[in-house]
């Protein structure tokens, strides 16, 4: 029933002199000829009933918006429910809105197919011929090709104006030079003390054999300073093998690395103190704390840098040294 | 005939009600013994009663842990020494099901506990005669500061358990387990013994104050109403994918099918 | 009914058309044919998104952010030092005298500055945060309704990723990218990277834990590109990692910049839609130079229009009923500080997973580093894949030596290498996609987080070749089946017996109009009738199989005379 002749099909669009709506365009299906399962053959009560169950549709959704505004002004705003009840009746709302849309276009509209043509996706070779002749008459009016001073000088204005961009795209960030000092220095400094988020500096005995503690330099917790967080880990006696040259970097036990994993700079601190696993949660590059942190799993190239520690004449815990290294991942400057 | 009936049944709510009561009295007495009988040595409890505990406790010791853990709780090839892990630790361990060990694995899980309380305790006080080590912590929320225990967390446990306790894998099959079913007690027992990989956190580390924050936070975080719907987990954007790839597209790609369907 | 009507809008139409000369453009439109296919309204779903990311949009931005705050100006104009006053008047005077060249380019500027949050939610009251942070949770829990509208525009944008790739794979599975549609292709290409960076920049813009997370991997993927790395990561942060400027930009990139360019891209892209109408499926009586379908007005505007509701719906209750991106959960952004499963949204999971698997490789060669660890699997590698997604129809295109022009869709059988070639590379990224999960699947199924790296290792080079096969295997599977009942007709499940007594099961012919679906004449679906079909089919499956994109046809020249009749065509204007 859906079929048609397509062969001598007319352009749908095509009739521009049409006096009725009707013969703009040509129905696939002339309407005596409908679908069975078109509307006009299901006769007038189903016809009503689709009608009743379109208006249904529009009616549930008012209601569902009012229901809205009822859940948004008579809910206390902190009630667990409020939330989702917003959401369930603003979408039942949209949903009878569609739902009867939609049924009103498949239920009571007419289910005609249309035709129509396309046009070719291309211009008559007279057409582009024409074109080109008209750029070309223009372009030789202008006199571009012949004027050799004013082509140079067109296009050398030009380029020198875009030199303005650069300096104004330079500004766009702190200056250029020295980013890589920046990202070499490292935020540590010797004597520097250990403290922990709240400030308060570490001493021998605070950790237990196998604790972990995030540590600051000075108190410094700013944000800013992203480079600066490090970790204390108390290893047991005997665990610890310092790489060779780094065997006074540790005290009793205590050794302090970077937390900055040097892949991709997220903090790198998922500790087991059994195995001496230290996890990078982001992309899970793993670090063997007792040799010095160097990488045994996952994406991470480097070692973690290690902090010589050192105690200070009170007894707490300061950098013996600064890092010896960059902190964080690898950039083109680094090293 | 009613009158009789309803005689019966106010006899019967009253019989009720005296069982209720000596019940309950019951369970108060009980429990006033075996806090006295467990609660941290020294006033209360005599030597005699602590003594008839680690007695106990030694017993269900050797029944039950000492082919691992040795006849000493000395420790052996498959599992460590339990001389100075102290109450807290046995606490741990035991009421959270994962001691006794159900089958050798990277980590021990937690189930259902195989003790009853005053087993536990009196496993605890033996393991506790042995050497001196963490006592179970005095956990009291109402000294907790959620502000503090909140930032703590995600200094110092967000990294493992993710940022609302849903846990998160570690290496080689290890994970940091789902803070959801653990006790305030327990939370605040890992923390001081940092069972198997979990780091210690000692008192001087954190000190009570500290750990009660933690532990107030990790309360809140695990079992406060989730403003937004469902929680999906808890486990960030890969379940909110998962339910566009699972439930949004699918249903409106059902919602194409059924408009572009022919009448 | 119908004169009423006319009579009611007749004024008004007159009004605008003798200003607009619009009535000819109207019919035109009204009249204009839309095929009918499910699988047509997938674009649809992402139009609709974007729609309603605009909308929430709007709304969110009127309340994040403020940056109407008191701070104490410290910058080089000396008569203002040290006077109070608001962040947004401090940032206009840094750029008209800090700024070399500031004054001429003034621009608001937002900060990521630190602010005591205040709001309702308990565990974070009197925590320092950004003002980013702390007006997102106000949002969330001190404005009425707000949470729902973070909720809807956050599951919206989910949508909208998500829709564009199936619309994608939807093009290129059926062919619907090939000559005249490449440009239309290109554009979508460009709207699906633009719609990840714009999905990533909302996501940055709460400075939560997590968001900072994936900025700090963003700022060490900038940093990885040798030679301008650090260079352009510290113009874009305006310094070391995090920076004071990052997250004002990306709002100005989320709100203003990406949007613009999105909003001009779709305009394009369905300009270009309607002009060179809609592809279609073969059918009774659908050629290359016809559409067949619904008229716009009213039949596809009904069902497009309703359809929006739908999809909106369809947000809303995700809005409600499902809690996303919970920030409060995760605090504010601190570099010391990182939770495990620390993911991006879907879209970005892919770069997530190639970062997992890359192995530990770095150059460190005359002074200088180049990581390979993060340089390949995060800008070399998405690099590739979206170059390749951009040129595949010029690549095809090449391939195949086919210069026509094609309305007509395939179906994914009859294209064997396309579709294998398309599975193969769904198949790569969708294991780099689940890799981006590894750690949370390695959780809740209790498998070896190391175990699943290994596996994705391998997944990744093996899997992608084995899909190819298959997929291979089973369009031929599937073509040789439509042979099959071509020559022999459908089953009818009657059972006849013979004269011979033989059990014989009749099968009867094949209906045109699943005839029309075989690739064999397209241009002549009634030829299949006859004696001529089932032949002209066998040779089309022979050449399917041994051949690579056979061109089947010359280009479609329309005979000049039927040009003129059209008067959708331009030129006749």
């Amino acid at each position: 029933m859906s079929t048609h002749d397509s062969a001598g099909g007319e352009s749908l669009t095509g009739n521009t002199s049409a006096s009725a709506p009707g013969d703009t365009g040509r129905p696939a299906n002339p309407p005596s000829a409908k679908s069975p399962t078109g509307p006009e053959d299901v006769g007038p009560r189903a016809d009503k009933r689709s009608e009743r169950l379109v208006a249904t549709c529009f009616g549930v959704s008012s209601l569902a918006a009012i229901a809205f505004l009822v859940v948004f002004w008579a809910l206390p705003k902190t009630d667990v429910a409020y939330t989702p009840l917003l959401g369930v009746c603003l979408a039942v709302s949209l949903f009878g809105v569609g739902v009867g849309a939609i049924l009103w276009a498949k239920k009571i509209m007419p289910d005609e197919e249309a035709v129509q043509e396309r046009h070719p996706m291309y211009s008559t070779p007279e057409d582009a011929a024409k074109t080109a002749a008209v750029f070309a008459e223009g372009t030789e009016k202008t006199g571009f090709a012949r004027r050799r001073l004013l082509r140079y000088s067109f296009l050398g204005a030009m380029g020198t104006l875009a030199l303005p961009i650069v300096p104004i795209i330079s500004d766009l960030g702190v200056h250029p030079r020295g980013n890589a000092r920046q990202l070499k220095t490292s935020p540590w400094k010797k004597g520097d003390r250990l403290t922990t988020e709240e400030g308060a500096p570490v001493r021998i005995g605070d950790l237990e054999y196998g604790g972990i503690l995030t540590v600051f330099p000075n108190g410094n917790t700013s944000p800013s300073n992203s480079l600066a967080p490090t970790v204390l880990i108390r290893l047991r006696a005997g665990e610890n093998q310092p790489r060779p040259g780094r065997e006074t970097w540790e005290v009793d036990g205590h050794v302090a690395y970077s937390a900055i994993c040097t892949h991709a700079g997220c903090p790198a601190k998922l500790y087991e103190q059994q195995t001496h696993h230290m996890l990078c949660p982001c992309h899970q590059s793993t670090f063997l704390v007792t040799e010095h942190c160097r990488p045994i799993f996952g994406p991470a190239a480097r070692p973690l840098p290690q902090l010589p520690l050192a105690l200070d004449n009170e007894g707490f815990f300061v950098a013996g040294a600064a890092y010896q290294e960059p902190l964080g991942p690898s950039f083109w400057e680094r090293s | 005939m009613t009158s009789t009936a309803a005689g019966f049944a106010a006899a019967g709510r009253r019989r009720r009600k005296l069982a209720s009561y000596a019940v309950l009295l019951t369970a108060l007495v009980v429990l006033g013994v075996t806090y006295a009988v467990l609660a941290p040595r020294g006033h209360a409890a005599s030597t005699a009663e602590e003594s008839f505990a680690v007695q106990k406790g030694r017993e269900l010791f050797q029944t039950s842990c000492a082919t691992c853990h040795g006849i000493n709780a000395q420790g052996t090839q498959e599992a460590p020494s339990l001389i100075g892990v102290g109450a807290a630790a046995v606490d741990f361990q035991v009421s959270s099901g994962r001691m006794p060990l159900a089958r050798p694995g990277p980590q021990a899980d937690r189930k259902e506990a195989k003790y009853d309380r005053a087993q536990i305790d009196q496993m605890a006080a033996y393991v506790a005669s042995l050497a001196p080590g963490p006592q179970i912590p005095q956990v009291d929320l109402a000294d907790g500061d959620l502000q503090l225990g909140g930032n703590l967390f995600r200094t110092n446990c967000a990294s493992c358990h993710n940022f609302a306790g849903s846990g998160g894998a570690l290496t080689y099959g290890k994970y940091a387990p789902r803070l959801t079913p653990a006790t305030p007690v327990q939370v605040a027992e890992a923390i001081r013994t940092g069972p198997e990989n979990m780091p210690v956190f000692g008192p001087s580390t954190f000190d009570d104050h500290q750990v009660n924050s933690i532990v107030k936070y990790v309360d809140y975080v695990t079992r406060s109403k989730n403003p937004g719907g469902l929680a999906l987990g808890k486990f960030g954007p890969v379940p909110e994918g998962l339910v566009i790839a699972v439930v949004g597209i699918p249903a409106l790609l059902a919602m194409t099918l059924w408009i572009g369907a022919r009448a | 009914m119908t004169t009423m009507t006319g009579k009611a809008i007749g004024g008004g139409a007159r009004y605008v058309d003798e200003r607009l000369t619009s009535a000819n453009f109207i019919r035109r439109s009204m009249n204009k044919v839309f095929p009918d296919h499910w699988s047509f309204m997938i674009g649809e779903i992402a139009l609709y998104s974007f729609i309603i990311l605009l909308l929430t949009g709007v709304y969110l931005m009127l309340f994040f952010d403020a940056t109407a705050r008191e701070v104490i100006y410290n910058g080089s104009y000396m008569p203002l030092k040290g006077v109070p006053m608001s962040e947004a008047y401090s940032s206009t005077l840094h750029i008209s005298f800090d700024v070399r060249g500031g004054l001429i380019m003034r621009q608001i500027h937002h900060t990521a500055r630190e602010v005591i949050y205040n709001g309702s939610y308990v565990p974070l009251k009197g925590v320092p945060m950004s003002e980013a942070y702390s007006s997102t949770l106000h949002i969330s829990f001190d404005v009425r309704g707000g949470l729902i509208m973070r909720q809807i525009h956050h599951w919206a944008a989910l949508l909208f990723v998500s829709s564009i790739v199936v619309h994608m794979m939807r093009v290129f599975f059926t062919g619907a990218f090939r000559k005249p549609r490449e440009i239309n292709w290109l554009i979508g290409v460009g709207l699906m990277v633009l719609g990840l960076l714009e999905g990533f920049a909302g996501y940055s813009l709460p400075d939560d834990l997590l968001s900072g997370t994936g900025l700090r991997i963003a700022y060490s993927v900038g940093q990885s590109v040798p030679v301008v790395g650090t260079w352009s990561t510290f113009l874009l942060f305006g310094g070391n990692f995090p920076g004071e400027s990052i997250i004002g930009r990306l709002y100005v990139v989320h709100i203003l910049l990406v949007p613009g360019i999105l909003l001009a891209l779709i305009t394009a892209h369905m300009m270009i839609l309607w002009y060179q109408k809609h592809t279609q499926f073969r059918g009774p009586g659908r050629t290359e130079e016809n559409v067949v379908g619904s008229r716009m007005y009213p039949s596809y505007a009904a069902k497009g229009g309703g359809f929006f509701f739908l999809v909106f719906g369809v947000v809303a209750a995700l809005g409600g009923l499902a809690q996303i991106n919970p920030v409060w959960m995760y605090g504010p952004f601190n570099p010391s500080q990182v939770s495990a499963g620390a993911q991006p949204d879907w879209y970005i999971g892919f770069l997530e997973g190639s970062l997992r698997l890359s192995p530990g490789w770095e150059i460190r060669a005359f002074g200088h580093t180049i990581p390979l660890n993060i340089l390949i699997p995060g800008v070399v590698l998405p690099g590739i894949m979206f170059g390749l997604l951009a040129l595949y129809p010029f690549l095809e295109a090449a391939f195949t030596k086919d210069k026509a022009q094609h309305h007509l869709l395939d179906r994914p059988r009859d294209k064997p290498v396309r579709t294998s070639l398309g599975v193969m590379s769904l198949t790569f990224y969708f294991v780099l996609w689940i890799m981006g999960a590894n750690d949370i699947a390695a959780h809740l199924f209790r498998i070896s987080l190391n175990l699943t790296t290994y596996m994705g290792q391998v997944a990744l080079f093996l899997l992608p070749p084995l899909m190819y096969a298959i997929t291979y295997r089973i369009c031929i599977g599937l073509q040789r089946s439509d042979h099959e009942v071509l020559v022999h007709g459908v089953e009818t499940g009657t059972i006849h017996r013979l004269p011979s007594g033989e059990y014989i099961e009749v099968h009867a012919p094949v209906q045109e109009s699943q005839l029309v679906l075989s690739p064999v004449e397209p241009d002549h679906p009634e030829r299949i009738e006859g004696e001529r079909g089932p032949r002209a089919l066998v040779s089309a499956a022979g050449r399917a199989v041994g051949s690579f994109f056979v061109a089947k046809k010359k280009d479609t020249s329309v005979p000049a005379d039927q040009r003129e009749r059209d008067d959708d065509t331009l030129t006749k204007r």
